[in-house]
């Protein structure tokens, strides 16, 4: 019963005593008067579904649960590569009796209608426990089509719309529907009309699935007592971490975002998001991320247990590895390493080189993020001329006393060290972006001081001598 | 892959089947395998080994004295081996421009810590991965004995060559030897660079600059085999900005004679 007190499902017993879903209660009543109603219960027909599913699941590893309009529930179960497709249906029915179902029936077939037809058929027999039932009907392999073709359209679950237009043009039973061509089916039916000529011609993509699990997972540990300080925090978050690790990888899916909640003494729970750089499902990257987390963190109460769930999760990327490959890299692990030294390091730790187009040395290369791939654009060659000193930088360009001789640059001081210039080329005029006037320009000078290193000087428009690197 | 090939060897009777193998496959058979080249054929000569992979190669160069040239030419010969480099500059000081032709040669990154401590925890990282054939450390402090001895375990789990080149403070206690079996470096490299002798020469045919002449560096075996010297020539890069074009012709005018800095006038 549902809403108004009418028949939403019944046995087959009670259809054979005259009762039929619509029908009013004290109707139904009037028809048997021993009937048993049963208040409509959603949540305790999918508790009895999933029950079902449990106990299916021993039989087969694929099942699944669809509840049709008409109330009756279904279970679709694979039965492909199971042995003795009887014995298995025997098992199955067997299972539903003794989570006390009323009478089962089973049809085996290679397409899920077909097989749905196939409960309505069979021979009835009485089994061994004394219960009367059907024996299993079983559609041979290729004749899904020939067996669906004499039962009635109503067994497609149409909508009524639909199941009214077909009866208003005399097809009744499914042969007649897959007799209709397809392109006149589409035209006229659209796609409800289209599925269900599928359907009738034993073309169904309904079947049983693997149940799935989707709940994130959640590790929580309780801690022996109150905690006031990290390191046994700490201790215990390495070994949570590490558990949500391999339960992230075992459905494939690294963590994006990581939800660290912390009970305190006084019964509150202290709670914070932690994102790393990348979705991972590496412990240590994760570790590194909590423990940073955890240091900025002022709590006011000693902690008595932490929860860890991965918030946000996405699916883990995987590559193929190459077995000639002298080094195949996993790319996971290359940017969970990556993600641990820029997580420690900073942000732009990890990095690609790359040659821009300018002219002070300051401005000619720059750094790109490293997990990026856009680094194998460039060229190969840094020039035609054989080996180059590489040019090396200061963080930035660095005051420095000048002293000039008869010859020009005679000596310069860094680090409190002054250091003898045996020889020296420039100037050479650069005018950093003259054309926003910010920077004057600039009269570089390359010079050779007496342990043979070459340093690079520049003097500002001011008449002040700047330090901005040496070659290495 | 390569088909096998039947040969009948000439001192045995019966046919003797010989795997035609492709030069990817023959990376995989278990046997010696020759260390990393610097791709210079004089330092290559006078370390024939090459530097070890699984090893800790010490190089003791001096500041300017051109050791990071010699590092960036090993990474290019080991990039271009299909092995992925990494190189630790722990003193965030490499021009970018002076290794970005590295970058498109293969899997190359560069690490820069935030200090220097902190390069020996970045090598660590790197090796585990094991998708290093050549790691680099560059201008850092020497490691302590505990931490050498991890990566020298890690480099040898990982088969991968960690070349470390010490900063100037900590330079002399490697090169000493004393500090050599702390240390744990199989190969020790020492770069000299002459004092005298590397003048400016011309740029360019018709303009008046000169720029630094390449200058000739002297590289020592000092441990890992025969004590042998190579000398490596080393040349100034010049800008791209005063590279000629054919295609355009260089109307720069002839630098001035007496263009020298002066001396502030004292007023």
């Amino acid at each position: 019963m549902r809403g108004k007190p009418r028949v939403a499902a019944a046995s087959r017993e009670a259809e054979r005593r005259g009762i039929a879903v619509g029908m009013a209660l004290p109707e139904a009543k009037a028809l048997a008067a021993d009937l048993l109603a049963l208040p409509w219960d959603e949540e305790r027909i999918a508790r009895a579904a999933l029950e079902a599913v449990t106990a299916f699941l021993a039989a087969s590893p694929r099942v699944s649960w669809e509840k049709r309009a008409d109330g009756q529930g279904v279970w679709w179960i694979d039965a492909a590569g199971l042995g003795s497709e009887v014995k298995l249906a025997d098992r199955l029915l067997a299972s539903a009796s003794g989570l006390g179902f009323g009478p089962a029936h089973a049809g085996i077939a290679s397409s899920a209608i077909a097989a749905y037809a196939a409960t309505y058929g069979g021979r009835p027999e009485t089994r061994r426990n004394g219960r009367r039932g059907r024996r299993p009907r079983i559609v041979p392999p290729g004749d899904d089509a020939a067996y669906l073709a004499p039962f009635p359209v109503t067994l497609l679950d149409l909508d009524d719309d639909l199941a009214e237009t077909l009866r208003g043009l005399g097809l009744t039973t499914l042969g007649q529907l897959a007799a209709l061509a397809t392109d006149e089916v589409d035209a006229r039916f659209g796609p409800e009309g289209l599925a269900a000529h599928r359907r009738a011609r034993g073309l169904d993509t309904r079947g049983p699935s693997t149940p799935r699990d989707d709940a994130l997972p959640v590790v929580e540990v309780e801690l022996g007592g109150p905690v006031a300080s990290a390191e046994p925090l700490l201790f215990v978050l390495r070994g949570a971490l590490a558990t949500l690790g391999d339960a992230l990888r075992a459905k494939g899916l690294a963590a994006r975002e990581l939800g660290l909640a912390l009970q305190l003494d006084d019964g509150s729970t202290a709670e914070r998001a932690v994102r790393p750089a990348r979705p991972t499902s590496h412990a240590d990257v994760l570790f590194d991320h909590c423990r940073a987390a955890l240091e900025n963190w002022q709590l006011p109460e000693p902690v008595t247990g932490l929860l860890l769930r991965a918030a946000l999760t996405v699916p883990a990327a995987g590559e193929q590895g190459d077995l000639l490959a002298p080094r195949w890299a996993d790319p996971a692990a290359l940017a969970a390493a990556f993600d641990r030294i820029c997580g420690s390091e900073g942000s732009d730790a990890v990095a690609v080189p790359e040659a821009r187009d300018a002219h002070l040395p300051a401005d000619a290369g720059g750094w790109m993020d490293g997990h990026t791939d856009a680094r194998r654009h460039g060229t190969a060659q840094p020039s035609a001329a054989g080996l180059q000193a590489a040019l090396r930088l200061l963080g930035a360009p660095v005051p420095v006393p000048v002293r000039l001789g008869r010859d020009g640059l005679a000596a310069f001081k860094h680090d409190d060290c002054w250091h003898d210039i045996t020889g020296w080329s420039g100037p050479e005029r650069l005018a950093p972006r003259w054309w926003l006037g910010s920077e004057a320009a600039r009269d570089y000078y390359a010079a050779r001081t007496a342990d043979g290193a070459l340093w690079l000087l520049f003097r500002a428009a001011q008449g002040q001598w700047f330090l901005e690197g040496w070659l290495d | 892959m390569g088909a096998p090939a039947l040969a009948r060897p000439a001192a045995a009777g019966r046919p003797h089947l010989q795997l035609a193998f492709p030069e990817r496959l023959q990376r995989l058979v278990p046997g010696p395998r020759r260390g990393l080249a610097f791709g210079i054929p004089a330092l290559d000569a006078a370390l024939p080994s090459g530097v070890p992979r699984g090893q800790i190669t010490a190089l003791d160069a001096p500041l300017g004295s051109g050791g990071t040239t010699l590092l960036l030419a090993l990474a290019a010969t080991t990039l271009a081996a299909d092995e992925g480099v990494a190189l630790v500059d722990a003193e965030r000081s490499l021009a970018p421009q002076a290794a970005a032709h590295l970058a498109a040669l293969g899997p190359f990154w560069v690490i820069r810590p935030r200090s220097d401590e902190n390069a020996w925890w970045c090598a660590d990282v790197l090796l585990r991965t094991g998708a290093f054939g050549l790691v680099i450390v560059d201008q850092s402090p020497a490691p302590p004995r505990r931490v050498a001895v991890r990566l020298q375990r890690l480099a040898h789990d990982k088969d991968t060559a960690l070349v470390v080149r010490v900063a100037q403070t900590a330079r002399r206690q490697v090169a000493s030897g004393s500090q050599l079996p702390a240390f744990g470096a199989a190969v020790v490299l020492v770069v000299e660079a002459p004092t005298h002798g590397a003048g400016f020469v011309p740029a360019l045919a018709g303009w008046g600059g000169v720029w630094p002449a390449p200058r000739t560096l002297c590289v020592t075996t000092l441990k890992g085999g025969a004590p042998r010297a190579a000398e490596v020539v080393v040349g100034a890069p010049l800008p791209d900005r005063l590279r000629p074009h054919w295609a355009v012709r260089d109307r720069r005018a002839p630098q001035r004679a007496d263009r020298r800095p002066q001396r502030k006038s004292r007023k």
